[in-house]
């Protein structure tokens, strides 16, 4: 009888538990399933419930040449941003991570300390150092944006796997004859590839949904999506918005769910 | 490392660690393409401006004492500092329960779910969930048409001009900080430590208020600290939510930027901002260490 | 085979320029297995850094087959270290572990996998190859780690405390194991441990160290039977360490009894437990052997009895459990054979 009570008692806890997460995610994803929904409304507008299913926004989307070059300058810059961010930010992390000098610890907040800045103020502080430089609405411009924005994120999530490595084991390769540099391409750099790897998509998911300061640095031929998507929804409230911020939306959530059942990325956090 | 291995023993050889070569080019590229365009427009801030605002040699308190004495400026750091305290505390209370539940579940499919899902706004871009709560809180959209099934009200309201949008899209956007930085600190409190306090007769609130708490405090400081340094200077969210016109000193940087094109004033103002945040971070992280070493002292 | 000489000279080994260890001499012939004795802190690991180049000795020199190797990085150096957690590689299976070093040496591949084939069945492990180092137990990841140093036919295998996480049942068997392996390859070693039992049980020789000193090097039986101190008498199996007093005529007595051994008589000597005998007082009994026991234990093939003295000293002694123990608080009286003493040198160990 007593266990009986206690089971119960343990189940609705778990119950009682489970509500406000259950609660928070349907928060969370509210505005998110709203955008999906009506990416697919038959008609012009944001009524709720949509009437009709159609997948007319899409092909909007897809015969708009502005929305297709945004595409492109977004695909493009993830081809440079996320490469130039994976090499800063491994180099970065292995040695705040694993390091051992002096100043180790400022460094690492050095690392990190773009994410502490405004974006409003880091876009006005790249603008300002464009104007000066004469590359106002270059592609230098955006590159540079994307990769000091997402660089805190790589070099944290680089920096934890560096800090979780054996020292030993670089030890017993070196005893076991390898040289520095073959023991760190051998053991080290495999040892950090699930946190090369997470940053790497870390860095390009970040890329992809950058705006506050991308808006600043972009110039007419370098609009993002998320850019674009800016410009249009305080223009224009179209269903066809709704329909790209689907797309992009489905490749976050398609990288960060096969992330977290392949790396197990949560432990990173 | 194996099933028979025993407890651990402490590490005693030096370890093989890098120098400080490795982080040459990234702090090169940090200085240059971030501390470097800082200074530049600190400079900018202090520099005198003619009648287009443009800067010109020399050195000027003007911006900064306009910053102080102008209402619509200052005014707007104050709602912002008022609309990240709100945030920051709200974003807590709601992270915590999932922190909880991320920290403490078993790997499986369920903790997969609410992790993506509650890492999905983070990854969706912020013009994507903004022009989300414009939809939600449409006069057509699904709050107002639920109101008016459920008779609540005839006319649709007009909630996008509310500040309560604002804030519940602002919530939205940087709960999944709160929630990353609590789970990172509840994750590490021991199992044992909660089975020794029941274990002790203590009832579930008074593990949590006793143990968990305090135990979490550093969670709770670097959840504040990161929600509400991100709250001060947000633009994009309150701009596509509820407009150009709401008093936040994020949205008067970027207007005054690119609307009005002071860069001079947008770039003092900005740094006001900073020193507000920054300041207001160091008390909270202070407090945030005395309440530690009271607990465990 | 002639290969596998290490000596050490004059050897300064530190941290931050904080000595650690200081050893003026120490030769191992090639083939031999020798123990680095010692408690924690008293440099043994330290001093194994030294001979695989991890740690740069502050003076000194090292000779590995008369090639100075003072200051030859590891990857040079030819040494082969079995480390106390393994470090295997986790990513790599035991066959890539086993390989890493003959990559690195760029041995053709023919002749890596005969070589990786016979260290698999040099400890049995040829059914293992495909696995990684989690999914084997601690006693197979022990032999991986060894047959990796062994495939790379080191001039000295050493080995950091190699069977310390293992429990206590598996380390008694891996110790004969490894002592098997040893006298099958002929590999010089070197092995590190706190465990008394462990090094004597294994070694040819045994180097005892104590507080960043050399306290004593020899055959296990040397430091058991002639130990040199007090420190080398209490580590190496217990001892009673006791003053030897005057008598009434001016001869050395030990415990009221007369000092046997060789003269001149020491300031000090040793009684093992084991050699002690515990019987009734009779009139002959000297004042000084007869003790109060303060409790006893029952070990076996032997008792634990814990005695005290007169003058308040509590003695250890373990005579054959052969007749019906002493009850708690009778008193006895101690007894041993003639030459059961043990001398010992001055503290400072000037002997």
């Amino acid at each position: 009888m007593a266990d009986r009570s206690r089971t119960h008692r343990r189940t609705a806890g778990r119950v009682a538990a489970a509500v406000p997460v259950a609660l928070v995610c349907a928060f969370l994803l509210l505005p998110l399933v709203v955008v999906v929904v009506s990416s697919f409304a038959a008609q012009n507008s944001f009524r709720f419930p949509p009437e009709g299913f159609s997948l007319r926004w899409y092909g909007e989307v897809l015969g708009n040449p502005a929305w297709v070059s945004s595409l492109a300058v977004s695909a493009r810059l993830l081809l440079v941003v996320v490469p130039v961010v994976v090499l800063l930010g491994t180099l970065g992390g292995y040695a705040v991570g694993a390091g051992d000098f002096r100043g180790r610890r400022a460094l690492s907040l050095l690392f990190v300390s773009p994410i502490m800045v405004p974006s409003v103020m880091l876009g006005l502080a790249l603008l300002h150092q464009l104007q000066v430089a004469g590359l106002v609405g270059s592609a230098v411009g955006l590159v540079l944006a994307h990769v000091v924005v997402t660089f805190p994120f790589c070099v944290r999530v680089v920096a934890v796997s560096a800090a979780a490595l054996d020292a030993r084991l670089v030890r017993a390769a070196q005893d076991l004859g390898a040289s520095p540099l073959r023991a760190f391409l051998t053991v080290t750099v495999p040892l950090l590839r699930p946190g090369i790897v997470a940053g790497a998509f870390l860095a390009a998911v970040i890329s992809l949904g950058e705006v506050a300061v991308s808006v600043f640095v972009s110039g007419a031929r370098t609009v993002t999506v998320p850019v674009r998507v800016y410009s249009a929804v305080q223009v224009q409230m179209e269903p066809s918005v709704a329909a790209i911020s689907t797309l992009m939306l489905v490749a976050a959530v398609a990288v960060i769910a096969v992330l977290d059942r392949t790396l197990r990325i949560s432990r990173f956090l | 490392m194996s099933a028979v291995a025993a407890a651990p023993r402490a590490r005693r050889w030096p370890r093989v660690r890098p120098g400080v070569v490795p982080a040459v080019l990234p702090t090169v590229f940090v200085l240059v393409a971030f501390l470097l365009p800082l200074a530049g427009l600190l400079v900018l801030s202090l520099r005198p401006t003619d009648a287009f605002n443009f800067a010109l040699p020399g050195f000027s308190l003007r911006q900064y004492r306009e910053v102080l004495t102008t209402p619509y400026l200052y005014r707007s750091l104050l709602e912002s500092l008022s609309l990240a305290v709100r945030v920051s505390v709200t974003c807590l209370v709601l992270a915590y329960p999932v922190a909880w539940y991320l920290a403490r579940a078993a790997h499986g499919w369920r903790k997969t779910l609410v992790f993506t899902v509650t890492l999905s706004p983070l990854l969706a871009s912020e013009v994507v969930r903004s022009f989300g709560w414009r939809i939600v809180m449409a006069g057509e959209g699904p709050v107002n048409r639920t109101l008016q099934a459920l008779g609540l009200t005839d006319a649709s309201l007009p909630l996008l001009r509310s500040p309560w949008t604002v804030f519940l899209a602002v919530v939205h956007v940087l709960l999944p900080f709160a929630v990353i930085a609590l789970t990172a600190s509840l994750g590490a409190i021991d199992d044992a430590v909660l089975r020794a306090s029941a274990d002790l007769g203590a009832s579930a609130a008074q593990t949590f208020r006793r143990v968990v708490l305090p135990l979490s405090a550093p969670g709770l400081v670097a959840g504040a600290v990161i929600v509400f340094s991100l709250t001060m200077g947000i633009y994009v969210t309150p701009l596509l939510v509820g407009g150009a016109n709401q008093p936040l000193a994020g949205l008067r940087v970027q207007s005054e930027a690119m609307v009005t094109f002071n860069q001079p004033r947008a770039a003092a103002l900005s740094f006001v901002l900073l020193l507000v945040t920054l300041v207001v971070c160091a008390v909270v992280t202070a407090v945030g260490r005395l309440a530690e070493r009271g607990t465990r002292g | 085979m002639t290969s596998g000489r290490v000596e050490v000279r004059d050897l300064r080994l530190g941290y931050h320029g904080e000595l650690v260890l200081a050893l003026d001499e120490l030769t191992v012939e090639p083939g031999e297995f020798v123990s680095v004795l010692g408690p924690s802190g008293c440099g043994k690991s330290t001093l194994l850094s030294a001979l695989a180049g991890f740690v740069e000795p502050m003076a000194g020199t090292v000779h590995i087959d008369g090639e100075d190797v003072t200051h030859v990085p590891p990857h040079r150096r030819e040494t082969g270290m079995v480390f106390q957690s393994y470090a295997l590689f986790p990513h790599l299976t035991v066959r890539r572990n086993l390989e890493y070093g003959l990559r690195a040496r760029k041995v053709p591949r023919a002749e890596r996998d005969a070589r990786v084939a016979e260290a698999l069945a040099l400890v049995g492990l040829e059914d293992f190859a495909g696995r990684y180092p989690r999914q084997l137990s601690g006693g197979q990841q022990q032999r991986v780690a060894i047959a990796r140093s062994l495939v790379t036919r080191p001039r000295v295998l050493l080995l950091d405390e190699p069977l310390s996480n293992l429990d206590a049942k598996l380390r008694r068997y891996m110790r004969h194991e490894l002592r098997e392996l040893q006298q099958q390859v002929g590999t010089t070693m070197v092995f590190v441990t706190h465990d008394q039992s462990e090094a004597l049980a294994t070694s040819d020789r045994v180097v005892l160290l104590a507080g960043g000193r050399l306290e004593q090097v020899g055959t296990p039986e040397d430091l058991y039977r002639r130990p040199r101190t007090a420190f080398v008498a209490d580590f190496v199996g217990a001892a009673n360490v006791l003053d030897v007093r005057t008598g009434p005529g001016g001869e050395p007595r030990v415990l009221g009894r007369p000092y046997d051994v060789a003269a001149p008589a020491p300031a000090r000597v040793a009684l093992r437990p084991e050699v002690l005998r515990l019987r009734a007082v009779t009139g002959t009994d000297p004042e000084g052997s007869v003790v109060t026991v303060v409790s006893v234990g029952f070990g076996g093939e032997r008792y634990d009895y814990r005695v005290r003295t007169a003058d308040g000293r509590t003695l250890l002694v373990s005579p054959p459990a052969d007749t019906a123990p002493h009850p708690v608080g009778t008193s006895v009286a101690l007894h041993w054979e003639p030459g059961a003493v043990v001398p010992l040198a001055d503290e400072d160990g000037a002997a």
